[in-house]
């Protein structure tokens, strides 16, 4: 592994689990710049700025006042992103909608040592079909703080508020035909997030309901999974799931987690990423479950799908989700990218690699389908 | 008088940095850096109320210095902030 990337993970795993960086990778000259550049890819621009100051040697001062604007920028997010959550949750609960469901973001920066370093995102909140439209239709009446043009789709509601980019969920997430019982998948997630089964926290502050302990740890595995397979992930949502399992491993019901990781099929896509975690990121391997440390995971080249894509693959040049892009110029991108996120996945899994060449063109279409559906009938 | 919430003092490079970082301070956009006995205060003052008599009084318990020279240094110290915009009335 380049020695760059070395340096990286020792100043991530620090920022992870409260440990000391060692200050021998540091010796000699340093590359800070290209060192820099990579935790920018990897969204861990926070995590690995903290720990500079507990290194002997560390960048110039001009670049450590840079970086601590940058922290600082998004420190002031992290409470505004708390403030406005507070608020779109009170002004859901006051139309009748009691626990709008906080997912991923906010929800999973609290379980980091210094939940004001990650970086920041948008806001999820689960409402589900029966309240969708209710919520939709106040989202769109809350004009005086909608800052930019919003959007609708069968999954989502997309609008901006305060300059707070959020997305009100009717669906949780998509299943893809990959995986087993992908229908039964559908009708798991909408199951788990009913009222009684939610965790109600506060963080910091701001009452919020999240979803249960074992859904949160498949979801934010697949959330991850799902984009590493299509564009690439970032270091950034492994330390999120990292986190997560530390945070929770003595709530969670580790029998039921292994029941249902194989009951949908994802046993040995969590598996790859618990190899990276348990190698790179030095999670302790009491937080995983179902993973056989016997069996060759292909650790380095998962890795190198994540060094190259960066943040949500956005690095690995071939995202085309931008605004303004050609649609036949996208159908040609996202088709190119087909073939290339094949290539990766058949270096690592060949059965599962030819299962998304297959079905991720099905998936489209079958998602293509159900939104067109939505927008006729509303359902 | 008292330390806008929101503020932080941290040590960047060697320096003391005080940066807005509430939302209190989304348009604060400046870094200012204290000496050692102007971060001696601000320690010992974040949270609490204070006026430039009792940034005084820090003074002459720290360090050896005449009442009416802190009183001053104090005060001076104190218009800065304000200036600033670090502290509330």
């Amino acid at each position: 592994m380049e020695r760059v990337r070395e340096q990286l993970l020792e100043l991530v795993k620090a920022s992870l689990w409260g440990t000391s960086p060692s200050s021998e990778l540091f010796m000699g000259d340093v590359d800070w710049p290209k060192l820099l550049n990579e935790a920018q890819k990897q969204a861990l621009l926070g995590q690995t700025y903290i720990q500079f100051e507990r290194l002997e040697a560390r960048p110039p001062k001009g670049i450590m006042l840079r970086l601590h604007s940058l922290t600082t920028l998004n420190r002031k997010m992290h409470s505004k992103q708390l403030q406005v959550l507070d608020t779109i949750t009170k002004r859901l609960q006051s139309i009748g909608i009691e626990r709008p469901v906080l997912l991923k973001g906010i929800g999973v920066s609290a379980n980091y040592l210094d939940p004001t370093t990650r970086q920041c995102g948008d806001i999820d909140l689960y409402v589900g079909k029966e309240h969708y439209d209710k919520a939709c239709e106040a989202a769109k009446s809350w004009s005086e703080s909608i800052t930019d043009k919003h959007s609708m789709s069968r999954k989502h509601y997309h609008f901006t508020f305060e300059g707070i980019p959020i997305e009100i969920h009717r669906i949780v997430i998509t299943s893809n035909n990959i995986m087993h019982h992908a229908s039964h998948f559908d009708t798991w997630c909408v199951e788990a997030l009913e009222g009684d089964k939610l965790r109600h926290e506060s963080i910091e502050g701001v009452e919020v309901y999240l979803p249960p302990y074992n859904f949160d740890a498949i979801y934010i595995f697949f959330h991850a999974w799902n984009h590493f397979c299509s564009y690439g992930i970032a270091f950034r949502q492994i330390c999120d799931w990292c986190r997560y399992l530390e945070s929770h491993k003595a709530n969670i019901d580790r029998t039921q987690l292994e029941a249902d990781l194989k009951y949908f099929g994802l046993i040995r896509p969590w598996s790859y990423f618990a190899a990276v975690a348990i190698k790179l990121l030095a999670l302790d391997p009491a937080c995983l479950v179902g993973f056989d440390e016997s069996q060759k995971w292909h650790t380095d080249k998962v890795a190198q799908r994540i060094w190259s894509g960066g943040n949500f693959g956005f690095y690995g040049g071939k995202h085309a989700s931008g605004k303004g892009i050609n649609i036949f110029v996208r159908k040609f991108i996202n088709f190119f990218s087909l073939f290339h996120s094949f290539g990766y996945l058949h270096s690592i899994d060949p059965r599962y690699s030819y299962n998304f060449l297959f079905r991720t063109p099905l998936n489209s279409i079958k998602f293509n389908i159900f939104e067109l559906y939505y927008k006729i009938t509303g359902k | 008088m008292k330390i806008i919430e929101g503020f932080k003092l941290r040590s960047v490079a060697g320096e003391m940095i005080v940066s807005g970082e509430g939302t209190n301070q989304l348009n604060f956009n400046k870094l200012i850096a204290l000496n050692s006995t102007a971060t001696f205060l601000w320690q010992n003052l974040e949270g609490q109320e204070f006026d430039a008599q009792k940034m005084a009084e820090l003074l002459i318990g720290e360090f050896d210095v005449e009442q009416s020279q802190a009183l001053k240094d104090a005060q001076q110290l104190l218009d800065t902030w304000v200036e600033c915009g670090l502290i509330e009335q």
